[in-house]
């Protein structure tokens, strides 16, 4: 030990803040979030004629002072999977492609991984829940607000928004996470505010998916610059 | 020798530019030349020389290869470095801590 005072560069606070500053600049290479929002916004669009043309009740029972019924779409078990697994590839190769190009690892794999996963169980637990809806008391009672949004979160949309959350968990985003919990809450809860149609909770999801996209690409643009 | 934090600092860990670069490899998981260089502001002599202290105390690897026609070098942590990046990490903020209890600026 010597005399003569520390560097200030060698500083414990000014190491460790510019550890912190590199880690952060690292991130926000890697970070490519408005890409995947805005493939499931179109994902999410273009899937509406699809659930509008094949839906069909399957069961519908006498619950005066009308009636009740459950409705199924089968094109859309076979367009979503498909979907949804060449959108996550299609995200894959983006992250992998630009992480190379910027010189960084890029960490994609599990949010890929995870979204097809979640997709998978989300599929069978809504052909399950549509084949024996007496699970939420069908046809004597409705489902309670709980067992409501369940059944929005195993929809298409709903598995989006949960794989977002391992997105935001991968990326370190906090941004991303508020995002992911509030566009689940859309989902879930979308149908209070909107009339039930096949058409309404695709189109509000679809519109938080493309409004997150935008903002997402506007904030990595301006991270982006240069400080003035 | 005392438990000063002091004493758990590793010379060629606690240097900026050194530290810097396992923090970045950290985080990127495998990172390339360039991206260092630009991040942290180096010539590219300057950051072979500190690659090469860190490759020699195997805290790094580097790999050497090609993306088309474009020569790119990549750099890994090992875990070794991994486990230098975390005592050093921890070492630091013993150090402020001690710092703040002690008064001194």
């Amino acid at each position: 030990m010597t005399d003569q005072p520390a560097s200030p560069q060698n500083d414990p606070r000014e190491l460790l803040s510019a550890t912190r500053r590199l880690t952060r600049q690292v991130r926000r290479a890697q970070r490519g979030t408005w890409l995947p929002l805005l493939l499931f916004a179109g994902l999410t669009l273009a899937s509406i004629p699809v659930a509008r043309y094949s839906h069909h009740p399957i069961d519908c029972r006498v619950r005066p002072p009308g009636r009740v019924c459950i409705g199924f779409s089968p094109w859309s078990y076979v367009y979503w999977p498909l979907a949804l697994v060449l959108a996550y590839a299609a995200i894959t190769a983006f992250y992998l492609r630009r992480a190379r190009r910027r010189g960084v690892g890029a960490r994609v794999r599990p949010y890929a991984v995870a979204g097809i996963v979640i997709a998978a169980v989300a599929t069978g637990l809504s052909l399950w829940l549509a084949f024996d809806p007496g699970v939420f008391g069908y046809p004597a009672t409705t489902p309670s607000p709980a067992a409501e949004f369940l059944l929005r979160v195993v929809t298409p949309e709903g598995a989006i928004g949960l794989a977002l959350l391992v997105l935001a968990r991968v990326e370190r985003s906090r941004t991303l996470l508020v995002f992911g919990v509030a566009y689940l809450a859309v989902v879930g809860f979308g149908w209070t505010v909107v009339p039930r149609s096949p058409w309404s909770l695709p189109t509000v999801a679809a519109a938080a998916l493309l409004l997150g996209s935008i903002g997402f690409a506007l904030a990595d643009r301006f991270a982006g610059r240069p400080a003035p | 020798m005392t438990d000063h934090p002091v004493n758990g600092l590793d010379d060629v860990v606690h240097q900026r530019v050194r530290l810097g670069i396992l923090a970045i490899a950290h985080e990127a998981r495998r990172v390339e030349f360039g991206f260092l260089r630009t991040a942290l502001d180096l010539t590219s002599g300057n950051l072979g020389q500190h690659l090469a202290v860190l490759e020699k105390a195997q805290l790094v690897q580097i790999e050497k290869g090609y993306e088309g026609k474009r020569p790119r070098t990549w750099v890994h942590l090992t875990p070794a470095g991994e486990e230098a990046l975390g005592d050093e990490i921890a070492t630091l903020k013993r150090l402020i801590r001690q710092i703040e209890q002690s008064g001194t600026p």
